[in-house]
């Protein structure tokens, strides 16, 4: 294991069982053999559609769902598999922020009880209000005396996520897994919440897994992207070479699809690939994408490509650039 | 070209325990034949309220609602609810929800379900309905098979493809489309928006398109009207509201957009948007706005013509 990285995952399936009577069962391959690393400090970004399996992903990282088979190492420590008694450790250090404030915190405590909970599960701290107080002016919900009185109804949904952030940092993880965090609010409040993210992630050498549908977010706030199609990664890099320059026909297709502001819109059609993502049940022989793929080979539908390293950081899985 | 649709000091007003909320506080545009007007805002700027204000949906707790809405030149405000239903409603203006697609009825198939407002208000027999059901969805790009099938065969965006083959099955002149992509991946979105594009091109069809982004609005928008607080900030044609936006909230919104295909500075809006139970005094953006001057505080600036078809409401334009 590389110093550099604090997360290393590799080969990981997730896969959820369909009991039938009588027959096999079958799988849903949510997680489907994905390898990557986290360096610390970092933000690896994790970009698909739904139902890609990202969220699955950052939650086997965790291990809040239990991996099929693969390995999690964390700071060089195994992680796969040892048992739930034995991970208090990691719960302290690894934490997540969940989509939607509006449901992610408890609506019966206040925000004081909400931020103390963690201190007292994981018995941190003699002074347990100077922490609470602390974790409130880093994210800067002030003034502090009148935020923590109140429960979740009262604040608005950037005010939430600011508590759902305080909550997740305050044990001072080094890991977290930023799920969506600001796609439910507005577009005037997300880039508040992103540099506040990013302004404790310096302060703090954070490494977070900023899981996304949203290239655009992506851009300004991660170092390095993994595009994910249908349980494993398609593409791989350094954010601004992929942005600017995608590899994988998926990737191309993807950032095609989204636009900018720009009046001339509305003049032109966009190229968009057909078809739909696979069902993760019945995911295709070959590579995953051949059936939507505009360049697809004969070797497409036979042989799965494996994330190869094309340049320096760039991992591209595509027959097209085959060495 | 003509005004086909004129909508003069609209007002809806609901009542709550709170007490009265503005959602739209005296809203005036026109929308020309075969013209995209969108309008954009955060949510709780009322856009949606505006819509449903447009096509007379309205919730039962409602205080004031007025103001004129000129359909070719006839005020569909003054005509009562039964002559509308009859004679405007999804005839002349029809409407896309937002989250549509999961409104489906999940034991009807979608045949019968774009049918029925052929039979219910196109007078149409049944057989003759499922037939030209059929030839709506072959409209929207989905094979004729579909109609047999139940909502959840469906992906989602064949489910909102469904939607607006009923938003045009009585061929309105009008569509609002409220958030209609929400909910569905950027591919998806990317080929209803080519839907809606090629629709508006074949058939002449004139959309308010209500959405909070304004990327996605610049797919179809030929004019924009920029919402806060109830009241529309700016207004004027896309070029001008993208390329030069005058307001200070259109130039924050617009800085605060992420974009892909170039580097800029991203900038947020401190603050949070108004209550429209008790908006600020005078403009109801100042509490946010960098430019606020004491003028902004005590009266509130009116939308007027800073150039030729150019709306905004702002002292710093002379209000």
């Amino acid at each position: 294991m590389s110093i550099a990285n604090l997360l290393e995952v590799r080969n990981l399936r997730v896969w959820f069982p369909i009991r039938r009577l009588f027959k096999e069962p079958l799988f849903v391959r949510a997680v489907d053999g994905v390898s990557f690393d986290l360096r610390r400090g970092e933000t690896l970004a994790i970009v698909g559609e739904s139902g890609c399996g990202k969220t699955t992903l950052g939650k086997a990282c965790l291990r809040l769902v239990e991996p099929t088979s693969g390995s999690i190492l964390y700071d060089g420590r195994d992680i796969t598999s040892i048992p739930d008694k034995e991970l208090k450790w990691y719960r302290r250090e690894a934490q997540i922020i969940y989509q939607d404030p509006f449901s992610s915190l408890n609506p019966f405590f206040t925000v004081y009880k909400i931020l103390e909970e963690p201190l007292i599960v994981n018995e941190v701290g003699d002074d347990r209000s100077e922490l609470v107080y602390k974790a409130l002016e880093d994210v800067k919900l002030t003034p502090i005396e009148e935020f923590v009185g109140k429960y979740p109804h009262m604040l608005s949904g950037g005010q939430r996520q600011r508590v759902a952030i305080a909550r997740a940092l305050i044990l001072k993880p080094r890991f977290v897994v930023a799920d969506e965090p600001v796609s439910m609010l507005d577009v005037s409040v997300r880039v508040e919440i992103l540099y506040l993210l990013k302004e404790l992630q310096e302060r703090y050498g954070i490494a977070f897994l900023y899981i996304t549908h949203d290239i655009a977010t992506v851009k300004y706030f991660s170092d390095r992207i993994g595009v994910m199609y249908a349980g494993n990664f398609v593409e791989s890099g350094l954010i601004k070479t992929v942005v600017s320059d995608p590899l994988h026909p998926y990737t191309k297709a993807l950032i095609e699809a989204i636009p900018d502001p720009d009046p001339k819109n509305r003049f032109v059609e966009r190229k968009v690939v057909a078809g739909e993502p696979p069902n993760p049940i019945d995911i295709p022989p070959g590579c995953r994408f051949h059936p939507r793929c505009p360049y697809a080979m004969p070797v497409c539908r036979e042989r799965e490509p494996i994330l190869g390293e094309v340049e320096k950081d760039r991992y591209v899985a595509c027959w097209l650039y085959d060495r | 070209m003509d005004s086909l649709l004129k909508v003069r000091g609209l007002k809806l007003y609901y009542r709550t325990r709170r007490g009265i909320v503005r959602a739209v506080d005296g809203v005036s545009f026109d929308l020309r034949r075969g013209e995209t007007l969108a309008i954009v805002g955060e949510s709780g700027c009322g856009k949606s309220s505006m819509a449903i204000a447009i096509i007379r949906i309205l919730p039962r707790n409602i205080d004031t609602y007025d103001g004129e809405i000129i359909l070719d030149g006839v005020d569909i405000m003054k005509i009562d609810d039964g002559r509308f239903r009859e004679e405007v409603a999804w005839r002349r203006i029809s409407m896309v929800f937002q989250g549509a697609m999961n409104a489906l009825n999940p034991v009807m198939k979608v045949g019968f379900q774009v049918a029925e407002p052929l039979i219910l208000h196109g007078k149409m027999d049944k057989g003759e309905a499922l037939g030209k059901a059929r030839t709506l969805l072959g409209l929207v790009g989905l094979p004729p098979f579909i109609a047999d099938r139940y909502p959840h065969e469906l992906s989602g965006g064949m489910k909102q493809r469904v939607v607006i083959a009923m938003a045009l099955a009585l061929n309105p002149e009008i569509v609002i489309l409220d958030e209609p992509t929400s909910a569905l991946d950027v591919i998806t979105q990317a080929n209803i928006m080519n839907l809606l594009k090629k629709l508006k091109k074949e058939r002449g069809l004139s959309y308010i398109f209500i959405t909070h982004d304004l990327a996605l609005a610049s797919e179809l928008a030929d004019t924009v009207a920029v919402m806060y607080g109830g009241k529309i900030m700016e207004y004027g044609a896309a070029e001008q509201l993208y390329l030069d936006p005058k307001h200070p909230y259109s130039q924050k919104l617009l800085a605060s957009i992420p974009t892909l295909r170039t580097d800029k500075k991203l900038e947020f809006i401190p603050g949070a948007p108004p209550d429209l139970v008790s908006p600020p005094p005078g403009c109801r953006f100042h509490p946010r706005c960098p430019y606020a001057m004491p003028v902004c505080r005590e009266r509130e600036p009116i939308l007027g013509e800073v150039e030729k078809d150019r709306y905004v409401a702002c002292w710093l334009y002379g209000g």
